[in-house]
């Protein structure tokens, strides 16, 4: 499928579950950035930075991709300045690609004070307390501004948890909002815009939400509203009611997602892009991403533990053979042990897509992911979503 | 340990006739095939890692020579056990220099016993007394290392008493580590008495003979005692001590191939004063310490620079660059330099991302050690008077500006 300023084609299918690797390519005529093979995870980079990591380290990792935040963004370093910088992409000296989020997450998860009306999302400016409105106008403006090569759409953020009639008037309101979205796009040739699906957890409204987007002919489309603490069975369920309602041929981006084991579930769901800010927060608490979870190296029991964080790794740390005893004289006191356990964990992300899209391509995903859940799981018993999940794509465990 | 050499190298006759005593010399390893030449200042690196920078992205033209304090690798201990050497644990293969006192910490008063001393961190104090010492030294395995001593004489708070158990212990502490045939190579050797020129010169006319019986070890001496570390060593006034400086190296004057270094944080237009006064190896810890309160170096130091408004240093957390379209500095040619702005700088503090610093450290590493390149071209063209008169005008105007 091809866009003005999105170009995404499925090169592989599983013949299995619902997973498929995908290339995508962005800008006008597509040559600006990419490609960028799926399914893809994306680091998040909040503030026109990567936690402490420079673009080229970021390239080295083989990350083509990243996040920024609209509401950050908007406040620091503000419109103006970007705009006379020439966008985010060279104030922050980054050639990959960029996706920002629409502003309106934000609005609800730190701003306390904030009203939803038809208009947009009233809030008091945490800064100075004046009165702010967010319209699904201004997102689009400000990210028009940054120049992402993804935009989302501003959407009528809920709880995850919550159920009722808010969560219909969400739905119908994002749909509004959405429409007014497209129409304030002004760099369609060279940012592509993508609807949210909505509907909670109501399957219902989940369907008629992602019919609905459909027929606005988008370039990709996002999968939203879930991973907010959920009920985990709940959330693979509206994830593959989602994937089943959006075309096989466009890029389905499932918002907030990053966990290991969620990856690879959901690329079996049929997702082809995720975010999430744990694998680069986590780094920052002294944490090493590895198949079977994540070691925390502030812990006593790795002062002599000197073998690597995972001797599969291919990154720059693992390569340089710092142990877990050496990270345990670090972590928690030198800013340079965040950096390096960001670098593995972005790293860690980063093969262990590649790893579900050569399994893909190679048509023995369904192998992958039995050896994954068997490592993830130990000798604990494998949780019920997953093995309900993984039937539903027919795998058995 | 791997061995260390020094040797000085005459400089032409012209310098010699200004009445100062600035060298040129070169460190030459035998594991490893490079030479450094001096004046140098080393890379300072704590806990075994440059803070806020991964070593991918230190800039080649930094001096590889890593200055460790001791009081960073205490808490290792534990995990040091059976690992072979530090350098191997921390994947470093590099030189490394452990300096008993870390430049950057200031050193509180009341640290050593008759059998102990204590080292800093900004954590706090840890003893170590001298077979927990030795211990260390032989875990870590440096290529050179500093005997521990006292050094407890913060100026006009020492009295005569203070003095002469400062020389007795830290006599005691050198004497342990020179006995000890494990940790006997490549030491570099404190001079400790204060500020106090009697005590100073009794102190090295007691150590001596050490120096002459050992002089394949002793790589070189340290001045300590001036001054008690940390941040006012920034502002020391170094000429105050240059007659102690002296005399120390009229007596030593027949070991040509004595090291001298002495730790603080050098601010650059002390380093020339260094330089004048015949030292050899310079801590790094200035750079630390100056990226640590967003202070970019700036000052021109090479015919390629234009002259700059910025000043000799600046602090780029000021809001007049929230809007910078140019780089930290104009003419640089550092990783930073080359690819931000001012602007994004900027940004990266007021957001409090771990980059802000890293960019800074990136480019004061880059700048401060082609400072220091500048200083050996410099001296070997024989330009040295008019170099170090183009740097220390710089850091005037910058004087007389605070004031």
């Amino acid at each position: 499928m091809t866009s003005k300023a999105l170009n995404f084609q499925v090169t592989h299918i599983c013949n299995t579950t619902k997973a498929r690797v995908g290339c995508l390519k962005f800008g006008r005529n597509h040559t600006s950035r990419g490609p960028i093979e799926t399914p893809v995870f994306m680091p998040v980079g909040t503030q026109g930075t990567l936690k402490g990591l420079t673009p080229e380290q970021l390239h080295q990792l083989n990350c083509r991709i990243i996040l920024g935040n609209t509401y950050h963004l908007g406040h620091r370093p503000g419109p103006d300045l970007l705009k006379e910088m020439g966008g985010l992409h060279s104030f922050m000296h980054w050639d990959g690609g960029l996706l920002t989020d629409s502003g309106g997450f934000q609005m609800v998860s730190l701003v306390k004070l904030s009203e939803v009306t038809e208009e947009g999302v009233k809030f008091q400016s945490p800064h100075d307390q004046t009165e702010m409105l967010l319209t699904p106008e201004k997102s689009i403006e400000i990210q028009n501004i940054i120049g992402a090569d993804i935009m989302m759409q501003l959407d009528d953020v809920v709880s995850s948890t919550i159920s009722g009639p808010r969560v219909e008037e969400a739905m119908w309101r994002s749909l509004r909002w959405l429409d007014r979205c497209i129409s304030a796009h002004s760099r369609p040739d060279e940012q592509s815009l993508f609807p949210i699906v909505q509907g909670g957890l109501d399957e219902k409204l989940r369907e008629q939400s992602a019919k609905e987007i459909v027929k606005r002919n988008c370039p990709g489309y996002a999968i939203g509203g879930l991973s907010g603490g959920e009920d985990k069975d709940h959330f693979w369920r509206m994830v593959t009611l989602s994937t089943d309602h959006l075309p096989k041929d466009k890029p389905r981006y499932l918002m907030g997602v990053g966990f290991a084991i969620d990856l690879v579930v959901c690329s079996a769901l049929g997702c082809d892009m995720f975010d999430c800010v744990f694998p680069t927060r986590t780094a920052r608490f002294g944490c090493a991403l590895v198949d079977s979870g994540q070691l925390n190296l502030n812990k006593q029991i790795y002062e002599k533990d000197h073998r690597l964080i995972d001797d599969q790794c291919i990154c720059p740390v693992c390569k340089s053979g710092y142990t877990r005893s050496y990270l345990n004289t670090i972590v928690n006191k030198e800013t340079t042990a965040c950096h390096l356990l960001t670098i593995h964990n972005v790293s860690y992300q980063m093969r262990l897509m590649s790893r579900i899209r050569q399994a893909i391509i190679e048509q023995r995903f369904p192998d992958f992911i039995k050896e994954f859940v068997s490592i993830y799981c130990q000798d604990k018993d494998i949780p019920k979503w997953i093995m309900n999940s993984l039937k539903s794509v027919n795998i058995e465990l | 340990m791997a061995t260390m050499s020094f040797k000085t190298i005459s400089l032409s006759s012209s310098i010699a006739t200004t009445a100062n005593t600035a060298r040129l010399g070169e460190l030459a390893f035998s594991t490893i095939p490079k030479i450094i030449e001096t004046p140098a200042a080393m890379l300072y690196v704590r806990s075994g890692v440059v803070p806020d920078v991964t070593y991918d992205l230190i800039p080649d033209n930094v001096t590889r020579l890593f200055e460790i304090p001791l009081g960073s690798l205490v808490d290792s201990m534990k995990n040091l056990e059976h690992t072979g050497s530090y350098g191997s644990f921390a994947r470093i293969t590099d030189p490394i220099y452990c300096p008993f006192h870390d430049s950057l910490v200031e050193l509180r008063p009341g640290g050593s016993g008759n059998m102990y001393s204590s080292v800093w961190t900004k954590a706090g104090r840890q003893e170590l007394n001298i077979d927990r010492f030795k211990k260390l030294i032989k875990l870590i395995q440096p290529s050179v290392y500093e005997p521990m001593f006292d050094g407890d004489t913060p100026i006009d708070k020492t009295t005569e008493k203070r003095l002469v158990k400062d020389r007795e212990r830290s006599r005691r502490f050198l004497e342990s580590s020179l006995g000890d045939k494990t940790i006997l190579s490549n030491t570099i050797i404190a001079l400790v008495g204060g500020q106090d020129k009697r005590h100073r010169q009794i102190y090295l006319n007691d150590i001596l003979s050490h120096i002459s019986n050992n002089e394949n070890n002793i790589l070189g001496v340290s001045f300590e005692g001036f001054h008690s570390y940390g941040p006012s060593t920034e502002n020391i006034d170094l000429n105050s001590l240059k007659p102690i400086i002296e005399e120390t190296q009229t007596k030593l004057v027949d070991y040509k191939n004595i090291l001298f270094t002495m730790p603080l944080l050098w601010r650059p237009d002390n380093v020339i004063h260094g330089v004048d006064l015949g030292l050899d190896l310079f801590s790094g810890a200035y750079v630390a310490h100056i990226s640590d309160r967003l202070i970019i170096l700036s000052f021109r130091y090479n015919d390629r620079m234009s002259s700059n408004t910025l000043g000799a240093e600046y602090n780029i957390n000021s809001k007049q660059y929230a809007n910078g379209k140019q780089s930290l500095v104009v003419d640089c040619d550092c990783y930073t330099c080359k690819n931000y702005t001012q602007a994004y700088v900027y940004h990266l503090i007021q957001t409090k991302e771990l980059l802000s610093r890293t960019l800074i450290t990136i480019h004061n590493l880059y700048h401060y050690h082609g400072f220091f390149q500048q200083i050996r071209e410099n001296l070997k063209a024989n330009t040295w008077n008019d170099y170090r008169i183009m740097i220390l005008k710089q850091y005037a105007i910058e004087q007389e500006q605070k004031e």
